[in-house]
């Protein structure tokens, strides 16, 4: 499995068109907001570094939909992937070696957004409201939901692979499930709900990985992280039984 | 006689769908092994299985003498390179980055030999640009030195030739016979271009619908097929007529040529012409063995003949 991992890392690092805007995209929108939210603004409105450090996390599952959906769409559109096993390499390797490329991106991902949130919370007039244990909190819960995310955009590729727009299909459910969570949110705290709908929207806004990336955390890291492990553990198995039936054309 | 790969009452069927059935082929160790059929015949199903790309649902198959449902598979498929449907490239390197991330993939411990191959296939002269600009005979080759990554013992190649330009399908064939000739690599390619293949083949099989009907040497194959004589003349109406009078069977192809299966004495020939007012512009040798053995075993309306 080494020697794939290394292959796709080594086709990761040859991917600049993918990260050089990352860098750029956060890079301007973390000086915007901190611009923004330094403007002198009325009394009550209260702006502290958190904002900066928890709001980027929004857009993350759409970097790593954007990312899983290109990065693997290659490997299945330009023949690379039957290359590999055609090579010897055992199907159970390709899968995990592409889950490790896509989880190292995901940690990078995270890193980048929560690093930039720290350098530019130091221009922020007010200073952060959250604890150092609530921001290192914030920090794992928006790893492992990003870990359960590009696993489960990897699951989606896999399945779809032979689709004509498959690389876009994660993009798709990402935008999706950050709309119904957004609306679950929405509702959940700003709606008088019936006690069943409530238990619902209680129970997705729980456990839905997409949810959990937005500027304030709702649930306990009892329900965070085995719903995490959970969407991990099943995106894997899933894929790789699949790949481990399934006829390479 | 030794086999490269050897497969016994091999099957596969998708749902309802069989698209193998039975089928028994021996590849010879050494060999150009011609495999021809028409386009949905079958030839990318067996190389699937071959290659493990997908799994038999009847029979077997060996690859160096070793099982195709053995663990030790994967080592008999590291002496072997194949190029199925289109290469395998990464559109994005170049094609010096594309073997190395193919010796990568191998696992092979440094970069010797890249140059070598490179200078085989004809990238050598490439640089820095990238694959996805590399015309289609480029790809096609640089498909082929990946294949040859790791000194395989066996190449396989799905339609090497298809939609390359003449020059293109001069260069491919030069490598194959430098590769089987020169580096004693067993090949075997499937195609429906059986003029090319008729070029380099030393052995054959013949599929059809699943099945394999029929596999012969270059040398069977030869002694098996009829020769004949293509003549152009003025009118092929004359040619019908004098070849009827002879006795002597005929295949009118258009309103000047015709293919005439026999030994024929030209004095004699050109004395009858002459009567009739007829000139004979050319006459050649037609060697349409392949063509001819294909159709006589599969019947007409054969996409199998461009």
């Amino acid at each position: 499995m080494y020697r794939l991992m290394v292959a796709d890392f080594n086709r990761l690092l040859n991917r600049k068109v993918l990260y050089v805007p990352h860098l750029i995209y956060f890079l301007v929108l973390d000086i915007i907001y901190t611009i923004v939210c330094n403007m002198k603004t009325s009394e009550e409105l209260y702006f502290s570094a958190d904002i900066l450090y928890t709001d980027n996390s929004t857009y993350i599952p759409l970097f790593l939909a954007v990312f899983a959906g290109t990065f693997l769409i290659d490997d299945f559109k330009d023949g690379i992937l039957r290359n590999k096993i055609i090579s010897g390499a055992k199907r159970m390797e390709i899968v995990l070696s592409h889950a490790v490329v896509l989880c190292v991106y995901a940690f990078f991902m995270n890193a980048l957004i929560h690093l930039m949130g720290l350098v530019f919370g130091g221009f922020f007039r007010n200073g952060y409201y959250s604890t150092q244990r609530t921001l290192l909190t914030y920090t794992l819960v928006h790893f492992g939901s990003s870990v359960a995310l590009v696993l489960f955009y990897m699951c989606l590729i896999y399945l779809f692979c032979e689709f004509r727009f498959a690389a876009f299909i994660p993009l798709a459910v990402a935008i999706a499930s950050k709309v119904v969570s957004f609306i679950i949110t929405y509702d959940l705290y700003n709606r008088a709900l019936s006690d069943r709908t409530f238990r619902i929207f209680n129970f997705l806004d729980g456990h839905m990985p997409s949810s959990y990336l937005v500027s304030t955390l709702r649930h306990g890291t009892a329900e965070y992280f085995p719903t995490c492990i959970a969407f991990t553990a099943g995106s894997l198995l899933i894929t790789g039984i699949y790949f481990q039936l399934k006829d390479i054309k | 006689m030794e086999y490269a790969v050897r497969t016994k009452g091999l099957g596969k069927t998708y749902g309802k769908f069989t698209a193998l059935s039975d089928f028994s082929m021996n590849i010879p160790k050494g060999s150009i092994y011609g495999f021809v059929g028409k386009n949905g015949a079958g030839k990318t199903t067996l190389i699937r299985l071959l290659t493990g790309l997908q799994k038999p649902t009847a029979g077997e198959f060996e690859i160096f003498g070793i099982r195709g449902d053995s663990r030790e598979i994967r080592k008999s498929r590291m002496r072997m390179g194949a190029v199925v449907e289109s290469p395998a490239i990464y559109m994005g390197m170049t094609a010096l980055d594309n073997l190395k991330q193919q010796y990568i993939t191998m696992g092979l411990p440094s970069y010797e030999g890249i140059e070598e191959l490179l200078k085989l296939v004809g990238l050598e002269n490439t640089g820095k640009k990238k694959a996805r600009n590399f015309s289609l005979g480029m790809k096609q080759r640089l498909g082929i030195a990946i294949a040859l990554c790791g000194d395989p013992d066996f190449l396989i190649l799905d339609e090497p030739i298809n939609g390359l330009d003449p020059q293109g399908i001069i260069e491919i064939r030069e490598l194959i016979l430098k590769l089987n000739r020169e580096k004693g690599i067993t090949i075997l390619i499937s195609s429906h271009i059986l003029d090319e293949l008729s070029r380099l083949a030393t052995h054959y099989g013949f599929i059809d619908r699943g099945h394999l009907i029929r596999e012969m040497s270059a040398e069977e194959l030869e002694a098996a097929s009829r020769k004949s004589v293509r003549m152009t003349v003025d009118d092929t109406k004359v040619l019908a007529g004098i070849m009827d009078e002879l006795g002597i069977e005929y295949k009118i192809l258009d309103d000047q040529k015709a293919d005439v299966y026999s030994e024929l004495t030209f004095s004699e020939l050109a004395a009858r012409f002459a009567e009739k007012k007829c000139n004979i512009i050319k006459m050649e040798e037609h060697d349409e063995s392949l063509e001819a053995f294909y159709l006589a075993l599969v019947g007409g309306n054969s996409a199998c003949t461009d």
